[in-house]
């Protein structure tokens, strides 16, 4: 057990258990949170034959109830596991540039993600956003920008970072690429031979998206 | 690596995120660094020692000295 002014000294960071399981339920709330407020949206202005007491009132209801919930699973969790513990104190310029840059590129990401939540409600399905169903032109018009700058302001972000920040920052992609690498051909011949339905872009974006994360978020706390 | 970052911290009763702010890096590199989990490259190494106002050798030891 540290003394009261050694604590002060030794900020330990999340362990790598913490960090799984705080990007999994983060990412969890996140699509949870949009699924609601996009299925919202569709009810309130687009749908114009949903009743409310009827079985589709009940059931929109339903789902929404279940999402919010989960919703709210995640996120106590996440204050359970306290990920951001050990992060206070004072800033280097760097480091606050760094986290500005990297804020900016979340905001524009999350932009692309609702503009396409809300396209896909506005198509009448509200809860498959990730479905190669068609979409409105105006989420491919806001949704592309938003992604292909949000992706430069990464570079930036990856520039103005710390070296640690930067080696931890490779190190997860150079694990999703590896993931992405293996999974997707095993996967095109899967199909092609009848084990496995059509590879889904979306899925194995998902599934890279996660891995990178995870192995960024573990070798920059580790 | 081995190192004495810890060490010369705790005698200037710095904390982690303070030797972060002097050496314009995040907490998360200050604590690898110190913790052996990332090696600094040479312009780090050098920014250290001249902050603690000592060489790279009385900071860092590589095992082979």
């Amino acid at each position: 057990m540290m003394a009261k002014g050694e604590d002060r000294l030794e900020e330990r960071p999340a362990d790598l258990k913490t960090v799984v399981l705080s990007v999994l339920l983060g990412l969890v709330a996140l699509f949870g949170l949009g699924v609601a407020v996009s299925g919202s949206f569709r009810v309130l202005f687009v749908a114009r034959n949903f009743v409310w007491g009827s079985p589709g009132g009940w059931r929109f209801l339903g789902i929404l109830a279940v999402d919010l919930l989960i919703v709210g699973v995640s996120l106590w969790g996440l204050t359970r596991l306290k990920p951001w513990k050990g992060l206070g104190g004072p800033v280097s310029p760097a480091t606050r540039r760094a986290s500005r840059l990297y804020w900016a590129k979340e905001l524009l990401g999350g932009a692309a993600i609702l503009a396409l939540l809300f396209g896909a409600s506005s198509k009448g399905q509200p809860f498959s956003a990730a479905s190669n169903s068609p979409l409105p032109l105006w989420v491919a018009i806001v949704a592309i920008p938003c992604w292909l700058l949000a992706r430069v302001i990464r570079e930036g972000w990856r520039n103005s970072a710390d070296e640690h920040e930067r080696r931890a920052s490779d190190f997860g992609r150079n694990a999703a690429t590896g993931v992405f690498l293996a999974v997707t051909p095993a996967w095109w011949v899967a199909a092609r031979a009848g084990l496995a339905p059509q590879p889904d872009a979306m899925l194995l974006w998902i599934l890279t998206m996660v891995v990178s994360s995870i192995g960024w978020t573990w070798r920059r706390s580790a | 690596m081995k190192n004495r970052l810890k060490v010369l911290r705790a005698e200037r009763d710095w904390s982690q995120a303070d030797l972060a702010l002097r050496l314009d890096v995040s907490r998360q590199a200050v604590n690898a660094i110190e913790t052996g989990k990332h090696d600094p490259s040479l312009s780090l190494a050098f920014n250290i020692a001249r902050l603690f106002n000592l060489s790279i050798e009385e900071v860092f030891d590589d095992g082979q000295g």
